[in-house]
C-alpha cells in the first residue's frame, strides 16, 4: 500500500510513528540478542564477524524504517537485496564459524589491500580514483591494524570458493531464499534489463510512433510493502542466529509487533 | 617507465595471490603480541614496574633457572612465559618455589606479581600465593590496566624491556646463541631504549626475536589456553569502554 494515496493523514502519521518505533524495538532486539551470547577470547574472531553482520542487518533494517523516502521499488531493492545477501552470509558462517568466519576476515582485508593498490596506482592515468581515495590514509591506518600488509593475500575468486553465494545459500539451507528473494533483487541491484525495463522506460502511445517505450525519471511514491520486507529479513537473521546459538526466541519479535501494529492502524483506512 | 601491474610481485595461487613473504613461507602462521604475548609477559611488566631493567632481567633468569632445575622431567624449553608455568606439576612449582626461597627471591616475585595474583585467580602463578582468597584493591586493578594498556603497544618502553627479559633468559638458559655483531645479542641497550643510540634498530631485532621464540614454542606454549583465560578474566570484571 502507498502512503500517498491515503487521505488520512493521521493514519500516515501513525505508521511513520510505529516505522520509528520498529526502529527501536530492532535495536533493543539486537542488543539482547547479542547479550544472550556468552563471549569467549577464544572465538573473538567469531564474535566479531557474526556480531558485526547482525549489526550490519539492524542497521540496514533501521535505516530503511526511518526513511519512507525510500520505500519504493527503485531504492529499496537495492538496500533490501544487501539484506539478503546478510542473511545467506551469516548463515553460512554460523554453519561452521570458526573455519568461515577467519575466511570472511581474510578475504575482506584482501580485497581493501587490492583496492587501495588500484587507487595508489592510478597516479597520472587521468582516472578519478572515486570516493576510496578521500579516505585513503584512514584506510590504510585501518588495514595495517589488521595485519601487516606484506602477510596480506588478495583472493580474486569468491570468498566461499567455487560457486558464490548461491553455493553459499545451499550449503546454510537458504536456497529456497536465495531464489525467492536475493536474486530477483539482484536484477535491481546491477540494474538490469528486467528491472530498468520495468521501472526507467514508459510507452509511447502514439500510434504513429511503432510503440517505442521512452527512458524517463518516475516520481514515486513510499510502499509499505518495503518497510515489511526489511522488517521480515532482520527477523529472518535474529531468529537463525538466536536459534543456532541456543538462545531463546522471543514471545514478540519487532517485526511481529510491527505487523500487528500496522495492520491494526490500515484496518479503518481499508 | 612502463607502470607496473598493481600486485605484481605477488605469486598466484590459483584464484589467490600471495605476498612474497607468505608464498617463500607458506607453513608461517600469525603470532599476536596482544592476544599471546601481553598474557605471556604481563609478569615481566609488573616486575618491571617494581623493579626496573636489570633486577627485572635478574629475577626472571632466577625463575627460569629455578624451574630448569625443578626436577628430572622439568621442561627442557625456557620457562619465561607464563603459560610455561601453567604446565608445571605441583611438585614442579613446589621445587621451584623452594629455590627461589633460597636465593631470596620469591618475595620480590609475590610482592610485584600481587595484582595478578589477586584478579587472576587461576593464573599460572597463582600456586605462589597459597591464601587464594585475597580480595583485590582498586590499586591492584590500577596497576594491571595501566601496565597492560602500556604493554599494549609492542614499542613502548615497558613492552621492549619485557621483551629483552625474555631475550635475555633465553640467553641466560644457553637455549638460543648467536653471534656478537648481531643486534639481538645486544639486547642488554634496550635498558636505554629509545634515546639510546642504536637502540631502536636493537628493539626491532628484539621485538622479531621473541615473536620468532613465542612461534617456536621456546619461551611460551603455543596452544595453551591462558591467553584466552585471561582476557575473558578481563571481561568478567569490566564492560566495555568506547571512545568519544
Amino acid at each position: 500500500m502507498q502512503l500517498c494515496r491515503m487521505s488520512d493523514t493521521e493514519t500516515i502519521r501513525r505508521i511513520i510513528e510505529l516505522a520509528e518505533l520498529f526502529a527501536v524495538d530492532a535495536i533493543s532486539e539486537f542488543d539482547a540478542s547479542l547479550a544472550s551470547w556468552k563471549f569467549d577470547m577464544a572465538r573473538n574472531t567469531e564474535f566479531e564477524v557474526i556480531g558485526a553482520l547482525l549489526a550490519r542487518q539492524t542497521t540496514l533494517a533501521v535505516r530503511i524504517a526511518r526513511t519512507p523516502q525510500v520505500w519504493n521499488d527503485h531504492v529499496a531493492p537495492i538496500l533490501l537485496r544487501s539484506m539478503a545477501d546478510v542473511h545467506i552470509t551469516i548463515c553460512w558462517a554460523l554453519e561452521s564459524p570458526e573455519e568461515r568466519c577467519p575466511k570472511f576476515v581474510e578475504y575482506g582485508i584482501g580485497q581493501l589491500k587490492l583496492n587501495i593498490e588500484h587507487v595508489k596506482n592510478v597516479g597520472d592515468a587521468g582516472v578519478e580514483p572515486g570516493a576510496i581515495s578521500c579516505e585513503l590514509p584512514a584506510l590504510e591506518d585501518w588495514l595495517e591494524g589488521q595485519k601487516a600488509r606484506y602477510f596480506i593475500d588478495v583472493n580474486v575468486g569468491s570468498m566461499s570458493g567455487d560457486g558464490g553465494i548461491h553455493k553459499m545459500a545451499k550449503d546454510c539451507g537458504c536456497k529456497e531464499f536465495y531464489d525467492l528473494h536475493y536474486s530477483p533483487l539482484s536484477g535491481c541491484a546491477h540494474s538490469m534489463w528486467q528491472c530498468i525495463g520495468r521501472l526507467n522506460l514508459t510507452p509511447c502511445t502514439n500510434p504513429l510512433h511503432g510503440w517505442h517505450s521512452v527512458p524517463f525519471v518516475p516520481e514515486s511514491y513510499p510502499d509499505l510493502h518495503f518497510l515489511h520486507a526489511a522488517a521480515r529479513y532482520f527477523d529472518m537473521t535474529l531468529r537463525r542466529f538466536r536459534q543456532k546459538i541456543g538462545s531463546e526466541l522471543l514471545a514478540t519479535t519487532a517485526a511481529e509487533k510491527l505487523k500487528k501494529a500496522m495492520q491494526d492502524a490500515l484496518s479503518d483506512v481499508e | 617507465m612502463p607502470k607496473k601491474p598493481v600486485l605484481w610481485d605477488h605469486k598466484p595461487s590459483g584464484k589467490l595471490l600471495r605476498t612474497p613473504l607468505n608464498a617463500a613461507f607458506p607453513s608461517a602462521e600469525d603470532v599476536s603480541w596482544i592476544l599471546r604475548g601481553i598474557p605471556e609477559f604481563i609478569w615481566l611488566g609488573l616486575l618491571y614496574r617494581d623493579y626496573g631493567f636489570r633486577r627485572t632481567v635478574q629475577i626472571a633468569a632466577r625463575v627460569s633457572r629455578a624451574v630448569s632445575t625443578a626436577g628430572d622431567d622439568a621442561d627442557s624449553e625456557v620457562a619465561v612465559g607464563a603459560s610455561k608455568f601453567d604446565a608445571l606439576s605441583d611438585s614442579q612449582f613446589e621445587a621451584m618455589t623452594k629455590r627461589l626461597i633460597c636465593d631470596s627471591t620469591l618475595d620480590s616475585v609475590i610482592r610485584a606479581l600481587r595484582p595478578m595474583l589477586v584478579i587472576y585467580s587461576g593464573c599460572p602463578f597463582s600456586r605462589l600465593l597459597p591464601c587464594a582468597d585475597q580480595t583485590p584493591e582498586d590499586h591492584d586493578f590500577e596497576r594491571m590496566a595501566e601496565t597492560i594498556a602500556e604493554m599494549t603497544d609492542q614499542r613502548s618502553k615497558l613492552a621492549m624491556c619485557c621483551q629483552a627479559a625474555v631475550v635475555g633468559v633465553a640467553f641466560d638458559s644457553g637455549r638460543i646463541k648467536t653471534v656478537g655483531r648481531l643486534k639481538l645479542s645486544r639486547w642488554t641497550e634496550i635498558e636505554g631504549y629509545p634515546d639510546a643510540d642504536g637502540s631502536v634498530e636493537v628493539g626491532a631485532m628484539v621485538r622479531a626475536g621473541v615473536i620468532m621464540l613465542m612461534g617456536c614454542g621456546l619461551v611460551s606454549t603455543p596452544q595453551s589456553e591462558w591467553p584466552f583465560r585471561f582476557w575473558n578474566r578481563g571481561h568478567e570484571l569490566s564492560s566495555c569502554s568506547f571512545a568519544e
